[in-house]
């Protein structure tokens, strides 16, 4: 079964099963108009927020898994029509034509994570929100009353004898049941599957044919593919609505609340908004040298503008944030289409109308130049953000890779952008080929079908419909990056909805606790030295006790009541010794902030917090051996402490030496990232790797 | 994300409007203008003859005869309607009015479909149609229809209309400029707009190579709306030559009375819009020698009006139909036409339109057009949603030009508005005939100046009146592509 088909029976199959767990009416379900208009016009809102002028959000890291988002909303109620406003109004009995108080949606939000929100306007002041129970009572009423036009609609309902006629006209009780679960699947989601009785099942009730009858219509009014009133009937049952109360006599206003906790993606419960499980290892074992994160949500249809804040404790540094969005998603797709089809036809119209192949191929070609004129720009944006971060920790600027050589002709370069490579480099000359030469003319000696097919093929390799805006916040512990809607033409608007992923990656930058704990290692080191020398265990004696191993005779208590230096006990100072082991690595270690590693902080500061436990537990070995073993006896001990302490500046060494390396990287080879992106810096580009933390917004039902 | 993806959100916004006015039924009224009641204001209905809000509106006017529909929301529920509801006749002083109502059709969700536009022509030849000519065009908007609605294509038509401009295009003409050369305002040329969705490009140039097709076989010269980059409508690519000889050729096969027509009936069919259903009303008409000189197509508020001037052969003297034959289901309207043109075989049907109801005028006198020295001037410009008033922006745009020393007679040929959120936004055209004695190379400077001119005085004019100062947003110009982003629709 493909894809399509399995989406599509799932929606349909979301309502039968609510057909067959809904007791059957005896009576039709009441009906409110006011209850539908408002319903229906809360749903068609939501879903475009055409009110909505400016969408900003502020995120901030509770934990490494934990995410909060306060939203801020600019409303324009001048965009609603008076009968918007009436059909919204706050009170059932408000008849003016212009409501004093209206029903505003603000956004939407999957149900599993439902809360009480608080929605404060400019003023702080909290405004009203609608009941969850209050908002899916008319979405219901809105919902029963839509299905009913969809049934009116049909024109096999007016035709005699048919199922549907039927249902309309004489099975009122499949009817009602019908609208009955339309009511209940909104109130109460989608449950798990019940058996169905069959109606050829022996003893088989009344209500089981009812059932079967309403059962069978529904298949009937929606068997065409793609039908959008299960889209729309699936969105309302998964998500809840935001919907407030907003004075009506300002057509202006800014809203600000808090959006509940998101949780980071763990599970794998399919179809849901959590279906992207990984392996992660548990947090002790994880060694990051930057936490890093990405943030998916939608920008409904009609929001022409968005705003991303990330803010994280002062502690940490945003080391890189960038915002990709597929704004350009639908005309890309249309044009790997266009390109695919004109492949396909290319013979028949060289042969009936070569004017019209010219004419598509040169469409073609001025939407693949645009495409390449605006990743182009995207891309030298972020080379100057990249110079921007360099700035702040070295002289030495990044050095990108120089321009591909221009080909010598059209034909070429038509060939050239065909094949694997820097796609978004072949673009860009495309496009100045395009305005500074007319060598594109005559496209049908320079583009092949083969050629269109590997231009399509590439174009959606290298994700090009993925946009990029990069961080302009001056702080060092926040990022803040903004998005626009831009059209690509008259003739490919889009009224889809635009996925933005905003990804951002955290450090502990000097002054940081690696720092801390370099100066404990080299106090441990230092006592450790001071120690063979205060023995007079010089290099030699070490060297020795390395190839000979330990003598293995344990000191004497005789040899210590002698006092003095005994070859066969302790040293006499050994208290002292072991106090000053294991109080200086002790207090230094106490003076450390080391964060839970639930943290983001403790996630970036587990290797430092292992490197000093590390010291002082050599330190501590060392102490015991002092106590316990024979002053002639102690080179042994104190050459392996210093190899363990050799082995941790030296992994504290290749740490540093990691994070330098990281701190230099030009582009993060991350999921997130467009791949023409990567391929335009990296030489040669790895397989994408994904996030510390991944957050989202979208819901399965996201793309309604 | 496929099309589908955008339905939701539609379909979401239909429901919440026909939710808003009380009822799921759309109520329109279709007027036939006669030629003398051509002169009447153009105002919308006021929301006192008017149920409810007037959301849409297509005005089609020719020099003998007219049509002007306009629908809107019922304020009546009529969920217990079967479809389309019986339709009122009476006189009217605009004509003939129709009004009915049908219940929404919200399964025909197509504004976010991809508007492609074709035009055919008969060269630059005006739209000086005889009975022969007529047969052809209903055979050409025939199979024109039939591609659309092809296997492959499976396309709603946004827009069918004949007569319009028919596009000419001299390279470097005048120097160094565009190469549009102003336009003769009515030609013998259709206009084709199908509403193909985006991930169909294999329908998009199948419904192509259907149009070469039929273009090459009746000798018809035919522009493919450019397409690039930026490209707006009005701007046109020639994909195929007009060839005079095979034209000449195909009127020689066709069998018609000589002459031209005297006398025409003013049809309109209509019901719930779908793919398809043009295709059977045209084919039914093609095949039983039903020629038709006038046509427009278009949906308003998902229903579909298809009107048509059908033309009555020469030297036959009709009946007009009775009274209560003036309104008749799709089916026997297109046999009274038929039986009207001679026609004596099989029964016809309409398998994609059964549903539908046609509206029955005349018949009026017809003279062939004798404006074909006229301009065309394309109009757009936006209005608040409560103004029943915003269309009459054309009676102050035909007055302002014809107080101009240029002009000597100015009329509207084709006005679409539609109701888009918070506005309405409307789009026209317009012919003027010039005083004589202009040289052809001064048009361009002349038109320019009339627009600019018109545009200025009209807008001045109508800021002026309104209370809170606000402006239409007229743009007025002798080139279509110079308003810029419109859609067949009269959505921007």
């Amino acid at each position: 079964m493909a894809v399509g088909d399995q989406g599509r029976n799932g929606q349909r199959s979301i309502l039968h099963e609510a057909i067959w767990r809904t007791p059957v009416p005896s009576s039709p379900p009441a009906s409110d108009p006011y209850r539908e208009a408002l319903g229906l016009n809360l749903l068609a809102l939501a879903l475009r927020l055409d009110h909505v002028d400016r969408l900003s959000e502020s995120l901030h890291l509770v934990d490494s898994t934990h995410m909060t988002r306060s939203v801020a909303v600019d409303i324009n109620l001048a965009r609603l029509t008076d009968a918007q406003r009436k059909a919204l109004r706050a009170s059932p009995h408000d008849t003016a034509a212009k409501p004093k108080s209206i029903w505003l949606p603000l956004g939407r939000t999957a149900r599993t994570d439902l809360a009480p929100i608080q929605v404060k306007d400019s003023a702080g002041a909290m405004l009203t929100t609608i009941t969850h129970r209050a908002t899916v009572r008319a979405l219901g009423q809105g919902l029963r009353r839509a299905f009913m036009i969809w049934l009116d609609s049909n024109p096999d309902a007016h035709r005699p004898g048919h199922e549907l006629q039927r249902l309309r006209h004489t099975l009122y009780r499949s009817s009602w049941l019908i609208e009955a679960a339309l009511t209940n699947l909104i109130e109460n989601g989608s449950q798990p599957a019940v058996r169905h009785q069959s109606v050829s099942d022996p003893g088989v009730t009344r209500s089981v044919q009812i059932r079967q009858t309403a059962h069978e219509a529904v298949d009937i009014l929606f068997a065409a593919p793609d039908n959008p009133f299960l889209s729309l009937l699936e969105m309302v049952s998964s998500e809840h609505l935001l919907v407030v109360e907003v004075d009506a006599s300002q057509d202006h206003a800014v809203l600000r609340y808090d959006a509940p906790v998101l949780p980071a993606l763990e599970s794998d419960t399919q179809g849901s908004r959590f279906a992207k499980r990984r392996w992660r290892p548990p947090s002790w074992a994880s060694l990051e040298h930057e936490f890093t994160v990405t943030y998916e949500t939608v920008i409904p249809r009609a929001v022409n503008s968005y705003h991303a804040t990330v803010e994280v404790p002062e502690e940490l540094r945003v080391r890189r944030l960038l915002m990709t969005s597929d704004n350009d998603a639908y005309a890309v797709r249309l044009l790997i289409g266009d390109m695919h089809a004109l492949a396909d036809q290319y013979e028949t119209l060289a042969a009936t109308a070569p004017n019209v192949l010219e004419l598509e191929l040169q469409a073609i070609v001025s939407r693949a130049a645009e495409l390449g004129r605006r990743r182009h720009g995207d891309l030298a944006a972020y080379h100057g953000y990249v110079r921007a971060c360099y700035r702040t920790f070295t002289h030495r600027l990044p050095k990108f890779r120089s321009p591909a050589k221009k080909p010598p002709d059209a034909k070429k370069l038509c060939h050239d952008l065909g094949t694997p490579g820097r796609t978004l480099e072949r673009l860009w000359q495309l496009s100045e080929l395009s305005e500074t030469t007319d060598d594109l003319r005559e496209l049908t000696t320079k583009l092949t079908p083969e050629i269109l097919t590997n231009w399509a093929e590439q174009i959606g390799t290298a994700e090009l419909h993925l946009d990029i805006h990069v961080d302009n916040d001056p702080r060092e512990n926040a990022g803040h990056t903004h998005w626009s809607r831009r059209s690509f033409g008259p003739s490919q608007l889009s009224a889809e909805p635009v996925k933005a992923t905003v990804y951002a990656a955290f450090v502990d930058d000097p002054p940081s606790l690696a720092a801390s704990v370099g100066r404990l290692l080299f106090a441990v080191v230092a006592l450790v030295v001071a120690l063979a020398t205060f023995l007079e265990i010089g290099p030699s004696d070490l060297a020795h006790a390395l190839v000979d191993g330990p003598k293995g005779t344990p000191a004497t208590a005789a040899g210590t009541a002698q006092g003095g230096v005994s070859p066969s006990g302790p040293i006499s100072t050994a208290d002292a010794l072991v106090t000053i082991l294991l109080l200086v690595p002790g207090l230094l270690l106490s003076r450390l902030d080391i964060p839970s590693h639930q943290t983001v902080l403790g996630r970036l500061r587990l290797f430092s917090r292992y490197v000093a436990y590390a010291a002082v537990s050599v330190a501590t070995g060392l102490a015991l051996c002092v106590a316990t073993r024979r002053n002639d006896d102690l080179a042994f001990p104190l050459v392996i402490s210093l190899i363990l302490l050799a082995l941790i500046v030296a992994f504290v060494l290749l740490d540093g030496g990691i994070k330098a390396y990281k701190r230099r990287s030009r582009v993060p080879n991350k999921e997130a990232v467009p791949r023409w992106l990567i391929a335009d810096i990296r030489r040669k580009p790895r397989p994408k790797r994904r996030t510390a933390a991944e957050f989202s917004t979208v819901g399965r039902s996201s793309h309604v | 994300m496929s099309r589908a993806g955008q339905r939701p959100a539609e379909l979401a916004t239909v429901l919440a409007q026909a939710a808003s006015f009380g009822g799921p039924a759309v109520a329109f009224e279709v007027v036939h203008r006669t030629r003398e009641h051509l002169t009447t204001p153009l105002a919308m209905p006021s929301e006192s003859d008017w149920a409810g809000i007037c959301r849409e509106t297509l005005v089609f006017d020719l020099p003998s005869a007219g049509f002007r529909v306009h629908t809107g929301f019922a304020e009546s529920p009529a969920s217990t309607m079967a479809g389309l509801g019986s339709l009122d006749a009476r006189p009217c002083a605009g004509g003939f009015s129709y009004q009915g109502t049908a219940s929404l059709n919200p399964r025909f969700l197509y504004d976010s479909s991809r508007d492609h536009e074709l035009l055919l022509s008969v060269g630059e030849k005006p739209w000086q149609l005889d009975h022969t000519d007529s047969l052809l065009m209903t055979r050409i908007m025939a199979e024109l229809a039939a591609g659309a609605a092809s296997d492959e294509t499976r396309s709603p038509i946004l827009l069918l209309q004949s007569p319009v401009a028919p596009f000419r295009n001299w390279a470097n003409w005048p120097e160094n400029q565009s190469g549009e050369p102003p336009k003769i305002a009515r030609g013998a040329a259709i206009r084709l707009s199908v509403g193909v969705d985006g991930d169909n490009s294999e329908g998009r140039l199948a419904l192509i190579g259907d149009t070469v097709r039929i273009a090459r076989e009746y000798g018809l010269q035919l522009h493919l709306g450019d397409r690039r980059l930026g490209r707006v409508r009005g701007e046109w690519k020639q994909a195929v030559q007009f060839a005079p000889d095979r034209y000449a050729e195909k009127r020689g096969e066709v069998e018609a009375a000589p002459g031209d027509p005297g006398q025409a009936m003013l049809v309109t069919f209509v019901g719930p819009a779908r793919v398809g259903s043009s295709a059977s009303v045209l084919e039914a008409l093609a095949n039983s020698g039903v020629g038709v000189l006038a046509v427009t197509v278009a949906s308003l508020q998902e229903l579909a009006f298809i009107n048509l001037v059908v033309a009555v052969p020469p030297g036959s003297t009709p009946r007009p139909p009775m009274e209560d034959q003036r309104v008749q289901s799709a089916v026997e309207g297109v046999n009274w036409l038929a039986a009207l043109c001679g026609y004596s075989g099989e029964p016809l049907t309409v398998p994609r339109a059964v549903d539908y109801q046609v509206c029955l005028t005349g018949p009026v006198p017809w003279q062939a057009d004798t404006e074909y020295k006229a301009h065309p001037l394309w109009l757009q410009w936006h209005a608040p949603v409560s103004k029943h008033e915003s269309l009459t922006v054309i009676d102050d745009v035909i007055l302002e030009l014809l107080r101009s020393d240029i002009v000597s007679d100015a009329q509207l040929d084709y006005c679409r508005s539609r109701m888009t959120g918070d506005g309405r936004i409307c789009s026209a055209k317009v012919s003027v005939r010039l005083v004589s004695g202009i040289a052809e190379d001064d048009l361009p400077d002349k038109l320019s100046v009339l627009c600019r001119a018109t545009q200025a005085e009209v807008e001045w004019k109508r800021t002026t009146q309104d209370p809170d100062g606000r402006s239409v947003g007229l743009k007025v110009a002798w080139r279509e592509r110079w308003l810029g982003r419109v859609k067949s629709t009269g959505v921007v």
